[in-house]
This record gives C-alpha cells, structure tokens and sequence, in this order.
C-alpha cells in the first residue's frame, strides 16, 4: 500500500496553485503600476522592497550585518531613495497578503480585496504626499536643480 | 501587585443603530460602571457596543475615577469597530494601538484591535486584543466566517512572538462564540486544558471554559436560584437562554513561566444584582453581564 503518494500529490496541488496565486498577485502589482506610470510619466513606481532597522549606535560591525529586516510597499523614482508607505508581508501559498499602515493592519484575502486595500492606500494624503515628492525630485533633476 | 481587566458589552449602540439607548439605559450603564470603577478599580475595562458620544456621556463616571480612554470607534467599509478601552493613568501607559481588518472581497471582518500597555513596574508590557466578533443573526453558528475570524486572530496574537518571548497576552470581548466554538477552540488554541496550556507554549488558556452553566450547584434543600448561567441572555433561547460569549483569554506567560500569574478564583462574570436583574428581565436592551480576571505579579 502506498504511504505518500497521496501527500505528494497534495503538495504538488498546492505548489502549482500557490504559483498562481503569486502570479496573481504579480500581476495586480503591474496593473497598479502601468496606472501609475501614466499618471507621473514613467517617473514613479510602488515595489516590494526590503527595508533594514538601523542598528543601534554603538553596536559595532556584526550588528550592523545582522540588522533586522521587513518588506515593506515603497514609492520608489530614480532621484531619491525609495519611501516606505507601508508594511508587506505574503503568505508562501499566495493570500492573505499582510499590508500594515501605522493605525491598521489588513489581511488581503483574495484579489478583490488586495486591489481595493491598495487603492485605499493610494488615497491617503500622506502617500499622495510622498508620491509628489518623488515627482518633484525627479523634475527638479531633469532641470538640473539641486534639491 | 495585581491587574485587573474587564470586558462589558454594554448595548448602548450597534454599528447599525449607533445612540440608540434611551437617557434611562445611559443612566444604568452609568451606574454599573461608576460601581465598577469605585468597588473594583479595574486596571482596564473594555467597552463594547459603544459610539464616541456614549463614551462622552459616561466621561464624569470615568474622568472622575481617573481613568484614560482610547476611543477605538473607528469606521472599516460600511461599519465600524465600536469598542473603547477605559483605563487606569496610575497603573497603565497607552503605548501603541492597531485596528486588525481582514478583508474578503469587498466585505470587511474585524477581528480585533491591539492595544499595547506598559505597566507601572516599569518592565512589563501587555498586549491587550479586544474583539467584537459578529451576532449569530447575521454569520451563523457554523459559518465559515466565524472560522476566518479565529485563524486571523491567532495570526495577530502570534506576532506578538508570545510562544518564543513570553510576551503577555490577554485577549477579551463578545466573541458570538462560546469557549467549545471552533473559532476560539481549534483556531485560536485557546484551550481548556490549564496543564496543557503551561506546558506547550502555543496553546493559550481559556478559563471561560469553567463558566459555562450555573455558579452554584443544584442542591434539593437550596432556596437560592443560579441569577445566570453564562454571560449573554437572549429570552427566546430554545436549548439554553444563556451563552458564554464574552470570554477573556491568556498567553502561557500568565500559567508559571514567568512572575506574571493568572487568579483564576477572580475570573468571573460580574454579577451585580440589580444589573442581572435588568438583563434577565430583557425590558432594556442590555443582555450582557460584564466578565472580569485579575493576574498578579510574584
């Protein structure tokens, strides 16, 4: 009698449908950002990017190597360091994605709720705020002004 | 030294029909908790079913005791969380708070807020998880929501790292669910099992399990009737007209693994008798009696 044929099977499911899931959510990231391109001419885009704690002071070279690390979303253009807008984190099979803002955390369980989390956070003044910046970073570069 | 926490679903206000007590139920709520807060002097006392303009007409109670209060009122889609914490400026520092949302679709589950503490010793932080999970009307029994909410619950817990730090953890509300639920039992672990709990440190402790039915024993000569049997009335309950839905849960930090220990002789659920009455009777719109735990540190 087979032992685990059936649970490899299972795991080979699960895999393939984790690969989709991810690829979905992929995909809601390039929607996100062809829409943002257009609305600031190539100049601005959101990543997943892995944000470092600073060390703290005094604690030497190893600490420095082995600071802690997060995903964080981030507001990211060629003329400034990238912005930290929020929290990221993903669960290996896809959903739920985790997007924590200082005063609330979301589990994004499924597409719908990843693209509407997303445009909410798009709507706050202070992402409005830090997407402007970068804009002016980058006009200011193209006319040769120190910022 | 000794904390003190309490968890009251006072029914002033639902996010569907928010200041919706009339002057005499604002009255009562006003005197249970001035008697609270005078007899007991909780630590924290976490409020549910409330708007910021019942927290506002309660503030003579609670300013005078002096207590703080976070309004956690704060809208998610088309509802709102409608919980606040009340608590003690003596004993407490307010020191970070989060609305935990999880989102299906366009529909929105609250699972809890997060409010961190640090205690007057000056070493200790609690994190407290209050909770509001819906009424059986609108997500039923069994209802794969219900199962949802624990899941996401446990995950919040967990990054508290309770298992790995002994980070202290206490989690109250009106969960719609009683201590059995698989919400609350399979998913968030909270178990009812004291030993299993001090020994594995991803289990927590639910000590609500021990207040499901009747306080005092049926005996043939007792002139005295049981005022409750749970902690949430409804009249037309078939089987049973009360439920253990308000509940307050703890990390294993609180079962001997570290100074900080729970009295489980004060885990209660508050019985004033003038209040019991009121909710037996079911003429007003409270139905539910407050619940209290005490933890002491060695």
């Amino acid at each position: 009698m087979k032992k685990f044929a059936a649970s490899i099977e299972k795991g080979l499911d699960a895999a393939q449908n984790a690969r989709l899931l991810r690829a979905e959510i992929d995909s809601v990231f390039e929607t996100l950002n062809e829409e943002l391109s257009e609305v600031t001419k190539g100049k601005v885009r959101l990543k997943r990017e892995t944000f470092y704690e600073a060390p703290k002071f005094g604690s030497g070279m190893p600490a420095y190597f082995n600071r802690e690390n997060h995903l964080g979303l981030a507001i990211v253009s060629e003329d400034m360091p990238s912005t930290e807008i929020a929290r990221w984190a993903q669960d290996p099979a896809g959903y739920p994605c985790k997007i924590t803002l200082p005063e609330r955390q979301f589990y994004c369980e499924d597409r719908d709720a990843l693209e509407s989390v997303l445009a909410e956070l798009l709507q706050r003044p202070e992402v409005g705020e830090v997407i402007l910046h970068h804009l002016r970073a980058s006009e200011a570069d193209a006319q040769g002004v120190v910022c | 030294m000794k904390l003190t926490f309490v968890w009251w679903n006072t029914s002033l206000s639902r996010a569907a029909a928010p200041n919706r007590s009339t002057t005499l139920e604002q009255s009562i709520a006003s005197d249970l908790l001035a008697l609270m807060c005078h007899d007991i002097r909780p630590d924290a006392i976490c409020l549910g079913e409330i708007s910021t303009e019942d927290i506002a007409l309660l503030e003579d109670v609670w300013a005078t005791h002096g207590y703080g209060v976070i309004d956690g009122i704060r809208p998610v889609g088309r509802t709102s969380f409608d919980t606040c914490v009340l608590f003690r400026t003596d004993t407490l520092i307010a020191l970070d708070n989060k609305d935990l949302v999880a989102q299906k679709g366009q529909r929105y589950f609250k699972v809890a807020q997060r409010f961190d503490f640090g205690v007057c010793d000056n070493e200790t932080i609690i994190h407290l998880f209050v909770s509001h999970w819906p009424s059986r009307i609108h997500t039923s029994e069994d209802h794969p929501h219900r199962d949802l909410l624990g899941i996401r619950l446990r995950d919040a817990v967990k990054e508290t790292r309770f298992e790995e730090t002994q980070q202290h953890v206490i989690i109250l509300g009106d969960f719609n669910d009683e201590p059995f639920d698989a919400a609350l039992a399979d998913h968030l672990m909270a178990t009812r099992d004291r030993a299993l709990a001090a020994k594995k440190s991803h289990l927590l402790y639910n000590p609500f399990w021990r207040l499901l039915g009747c306080p005092i024993p049926y005996r043939q000569t007792s002139q005295e009737m049981s005022p409750y049997s749970g902690s949430c009335y409804y009249r037309s309950g078939e089987s049973a007209r009360w439920r253990t839905f308000d509940q307050i849960i703890f990390s294993p930090s609180f079962l001997g693994k570290t100074s900080w220990h729970l009295c489980e002789d004060l885990v209660q659920i508050l019985d004033f008798p003038f209040f019991t009455d009121i909710v037996r009777r079911a003429k007003h719109s409270f139905d539910h009696l407050p619940v209290i735990a005490v933890v002491e540190k060695a």
